[in-house]
């Protein structure tokens, strides 16, 4: 019920949005579908981030320490905490997509390929920023914390609530690192505004590239915080 | 690698920095937890790690098992430094700490153990029997479908026991698995150590614990820590007969005068003797009751001859022996 109710929340909300043509980095598509786009992204990014909650309650129940005992991989235990958020909030973002399709949304899909890779790897960008901040959780007892404060400003810096060529240079800069805002475009392009794979290519590449980049920073950042935690002996503190 | 010790420590040192608030102009204080202890365990080997809290047992432990890091010397199991082969000491060594952390409480027994056997990598093929064999062993098999949550805390370490045998390991680290259990589930706990580990299953364990006549029953070898320090290392048999360990002697008798007290006093090898009040609730006759601190018990038919010759009428003899307590007391006073 939950996701439908939200679902209607957003229907009345996005109901009164002027139909007003954006133009996002080059594709043309309503100020809408550009929000709902977003705000499924973001939703997804928000699921992941909310999975590193759980290393918290791990520290509590001194289950935390029990998984260092054992010699799996750290890695792999992040990439199951994701894919284990993935499966559990895709039913919710399907859901709540479900429902704010009702608000007169018309999907422009010129090529399927171009929806599925987009798609495809948003979904991959994101689990791999939710690692990557699931180490935040691993490392300190304010994981929390710090996950919110890197958290809030990806909103902004992604391009989620507002074309990212309407922001500061300084902000748009900041865009350039952050894998979001490229899965956001391409998703919002794909489906909204007829993007083909050639036209998304550039935007794939560089997603690609960046997702990798942020995959061997987060196997970087598990290893250090691994050394970290048994050289501070806080693994065992809650 | 071909190794005789289990565990080796050497010069081991841990020491903790108290965390510094950055708006703080206090600088953060050390604690020396570990003081460069030296100690070894052989395969096969019960070795006992006492000491009060406090005393550094469980940093130890957790350096042992790799969730610590020494700040110096070295550490190792079978041979594989906890250090730099981190890794290949996580495959062999298995951790069970006492108290009810580390068990998932919504999942129930066989799901925690399911999911622990999958981080050690347990084979897919082996999996399902080596948890039933855990069950089994730990009497847990009835009630595997049910949530740890339901648990008792005696079932609780008991099902942290299964854990700690899950991936076959060759070294157990047992920190304090009786703490919190009643006298039955603890007695239980220890046999369970004693014989199903070490005699039947050739396991090396190393046992830290506070209560010191535990150790005292089933360790083949003990260490004292005191305050970071390995003070002494030895069996409880031989430590029993250190010097400095006296056997106290109780003999409830009839009578006896201040005269015939200080005849006993005088004998070679008593070093001291006292008297407690009469009771005057004893059915048959008022008595008295007589300590006789003593080094060796050789010297009772000496003391029951004077006694004899004194005429003095015993009633009832009893000799007791130092406990481990008594020479960890005796060792570690006047620190």
């Amino acid at each position: 019920m939950l996701p439908f109710g939200l679902g209607l929340t957003y229907y009345f909300i996005y109901l009164p949005f002027p139909h007003e043509i954006l133009n996002v980095q080059g594709f043309k598509m309503p100020l809408l579908d550009f929000t709902v786009a977003g705000q499924i992204i973001y939703l997804l990014f928000v699921n992941m981030i909310l999975i590193g909650s759980y290393f918290t309650e791990e520290r509590f129940q001194g289950t935390l320490e029990t998984i260092f005992l054992t010699p799996c991989n750290r890695f792999a235990l992040l990439l199951g905490g994701s894919l284990a958020g993935l499966i559990n909030y895709f039913w919710f973002i399907l859901g709540l997509t479900s429902v704010v399709f009702f608000l007169d949304i018309e999907p422009k899909i010129c090529s399927l390929s171009a929806v599925f890779l987009s798609l495809g790897l948003a979904v991959l960008s994101t689990i791999v920023m939710g690692m990557l901040f699931q180490v935040f959780f691993v490392s300190s007892r304010r994981g929390n914390m710090w996950a919110t404060v890197f958290q809030e400003p990806v909103i902004f810096i992604s391009g989620i609530v507002f074309p990212l060529q309407y922001a500061p240079r300084f902000i748009r800069m900041l865009a350039y690192g952050v894998p979001l805002s490229y899965s956001v475009l391409a998703f919002r392009a794909s489906v909204f505004a007829a993007a083909t794979v050639s036209q998304l290519s550039t935007i794939f590449i560089l997603l690609g590239g960046l997702t990798i980049s942020y995959s061997i920073a987060t196997v970087y950042c598990m290893r250090s915080v691994d050394i970290k935690l048994r050289r501070d002996g806080t693994l065992q503190l809650f | 690698m071909q190794c005789m010790d289990a565990i080796l420590c050497e010069n081991l040192r841990r020491v903790f920095e108290t965390a510094k608030s950055r708006f703080s102009f206090k600088k953060s204080k050390k604690i020396i937890a570990l003081d460069d202890i030296d100690f070894s365990v052989k395969k096969g080997e019960l070795f006992g790690l006492l000491g009060p809290n406090g005393a550094g047992k469980t940093t130890t432990t957790r350096i042992l098992c790799t969730l610590l890091l020494p700040t110096s010397g070295k550490a190792s199991i079978l041979g594989y430094d906890v250090v730099d082969n981190a890794r290949d000491v996580q495959k062999i060594v298995n951790m069970v700490a006492g108290g009810e952390r580390m068990l998932y409480f919504r999942l129930t027994a066989r799901e925690n153990l399911r999911y622990f056997a999958e981080l050690y990598n347990v084979p897919k093929v082996e999996v399902d029997r080596r948890i039933d064999d855990l069950l089994e062993l730990v009497g847990l098999i009835e009630r595997q479908h049910e949530p740890v949550e339901r648990f008792s805390k005696g079932m609780k370490q008991r099902l942290q026991i299964a854990r700690g045998l899950i991936n076959d390991p060759d070294v157990i680290l047992l920190d304090e698995p009786t703490l919190g259990l009643d006298v039955h589930i603890a007695r239980e706990i220890r046999r369970f150590i004693q014989e199903d580990l070490v005699e039947q299953r050739k396991k090396t364990v190393l046992l830290t614990t506070h209560y010191l006549y535990e150790a005292e029953e089933i360790c083949h070898r003990v260490a004292f820590l005191h305050k970071g320090k390995i003070i002494t290392t030895n069996t409880p048999q031989n430590l029993k007969k250190q010097p400095r360990c006296e056997i106290s002697i109780e003999f409830l008798v009839s009578s006896i005068s201040t005269d015939m007290l200080s005849s006993l006093d005088s004998l070679q090898g008593v070093k001291s003797v006292s008297t407690t009040e009469r009771d005057e609730t004893s059915e048959e006759f008022p008595a008295e009751r007589v300590i006789l601190s003593v080094d060796e018990e050789k010297i009772i038919p000496q003391i029951m001859s004077m006694l004899t010759e004194l005429r003095i009428r015993v009633l009832s003899m009893k000799v007791r022996e130092p406990s481990l307590e008594d020479i960890f007391v005796e060792m570690t006073s006047g620190d």
